[in-house]
């Protein structure tokens, strides 16, 4: 199964290198089990730097997408095509909007809101 | 047969074989390539002018021609000059070693090349398979335990005359120095099998025969390097040294026509050189 990177698209790197080990789960052309080249030989086939493959692999394994055992290598996680379906950034937006829109009820200001977020994220 | 006269018939076909043909079927599949996939056809082929390659063929070619003239005058002196013997086989490394500077060269000029190609590439679309390499993917697992039996063969031949004290024997450097080279081997394919992309254009299917042509000849050539120790031990202990001259020359023999198991040129998929066509919107 051969994946495509395209410098010239807006999306970032690791996003479609993701996201096109997503599809390939989707649409059965990667199975549970099956072996992933290591991040050294995919950043160098691809021409990327390591760590970007490395960033794309610890996001996927986050979603249980992929899974990683040691001397074994990386391969598809058996809940692979279940994962794939589930956005995270989709989750995200849901959830924060949901909270936005529940302080503008209580009558917080955009501008405080933001203060706020920056706030909790920067002593997170 | 007289073993003088069997080192002059080795060594003339050493320098036919290493000078004269290896080199003549280098160039015609250089010439081959320049004929049937021009670079007005394709232009990624040539990150630079045809003409510089030529020349370097060219120089190629001269420097060959000199070195089997080299080789030609050592065997009359061979002939001509009473020796004891002692120094045939360093005569006869030496010149190997010579033979060898323009293939090093050829080297040096490849790794050139690609760079040039790479800095010219101006592709953003980068492609890689998702399928993890192994070297069992290149080689089969019989050829990996013949390799292993003879390495094993080899030290446990040297731990048998390590007893011996023969005051000649270096016993176990001997297997340190094997070690290295099958250790430099390795390295050298996890280099190709791992390593960043050298031909930018080049096909997967043609960068895995690019890695499975290597790979079966530093295995074969691991093997006959340690053949080659072992004879060359067995020779000075059974107090035959006179023929190490001979053995060496026929190592290289065997060294140079591993060498030159290229991939057949209409197996190669010149395609990706060509340029792609502009898209009209």
């Amino acid at each position: 199964m051969k994946i495509q990177i395209d410098n010239n698209l807006s999306t970032p790197l690791f996003k479609q290198l993701m996201d096109q080990i997503k599809k390939a789960v989707i649409d059965g052309l990667l199975k549970p089990g099956d072996s992933l080249p290591s991040i050294r030989q995919l950043a160098n086939d691809l021409e990327l730097n390591h760590n970007t493959v490395a960033k794309a692999y610890q996001i996927l394994e986050r979603d249980s997408v992929i899974q990683t055992k040691g001397y074994r290598g990386t391969s598809i996680h058996g809940d692979a095509k279940q994962n794939s379906t589930v956005d995270m950034n989709d989750s995200i937006t849901t959830k924060l909007s949901e909270t936005i829109k529940s302080l503008r009820e209580s009558g917080a200001t955009d501008s405080e809101i933001r203060i706020a977020f920056s706030n909790v994220m920067k002593n997170q | 047969m007289n073993i003088e006269l069997l080192l002059y018939i080795v060594l003339f076909s050493q320098i036919m074989f290493l000078s004269y043909y290896y080199p003549r079927r280098m160039l015609i599949r250089i010439h081959t390539i320049f004929k049937n996939y021009p670079p007005n056809e394709f232009p990624k082929l040539y990150p630079e002018s045809i003409d510089k390659y030529k020349k370097s063929a060219k120089r190629y070619k001269v420097m060959n021609h000199l070195i089997m003239v080299l080789g030609f005058s050592l065997i009359l002196w061979f002939y001509f000059t009473p020796r004891t013997g002692k120094w045939d086989q360093v005569i006869v490394f030496w010149y190997f070693m010579i033979q060898f500077i323009p293939n090093l060269g050829i080297e040096l000029w490849s790794m050139k090349y690609h760079k040039a190609m790479r800095l010219l590439n101006q592709d953003a679309q980068k492609e890689a398979v998702l399928q993890p390499r192994r070297l069992t993917d290149f080689i089969s697992r019989e050829f990996l335990a013949i390799v292993f039996v003879i390495y094993v063969i080899f030290v446990g031949y040297v731990a048998y005359l390590d007893q011996f004290d023969y005051p000649w024997f270096g016993g176990y450097l001997n297997v340190l120095i094997i070690s290295g080279t099958y250790l430099f081997f390795g390295f050298i394919i996890y280099r190709a099998m791992y390593g960043k992309v050298k031909n930018p254009h080049q096909s997967y299917e043609d960068r895995k025969i690019d890695i499975q042509t290597l790979i079966r000849q530093l295995f074969s050539i691991a093997i006959a390097v340690t053949i080659y120790a072992m004879v060359q031990i067995s020779l000075r202990a059974f107090g035959i040294e006179a023929y190490k001259a001979i053995t060496i020359s026929l190592y290289f023999h065997v060294i140079g026509f591993l060498s030159m198991q290229w991939p057949r040129l209409n197996f190669i998929n010149f395609d990706v050189y060509k340029e792609k066509p502009v898209s009209i919107k």
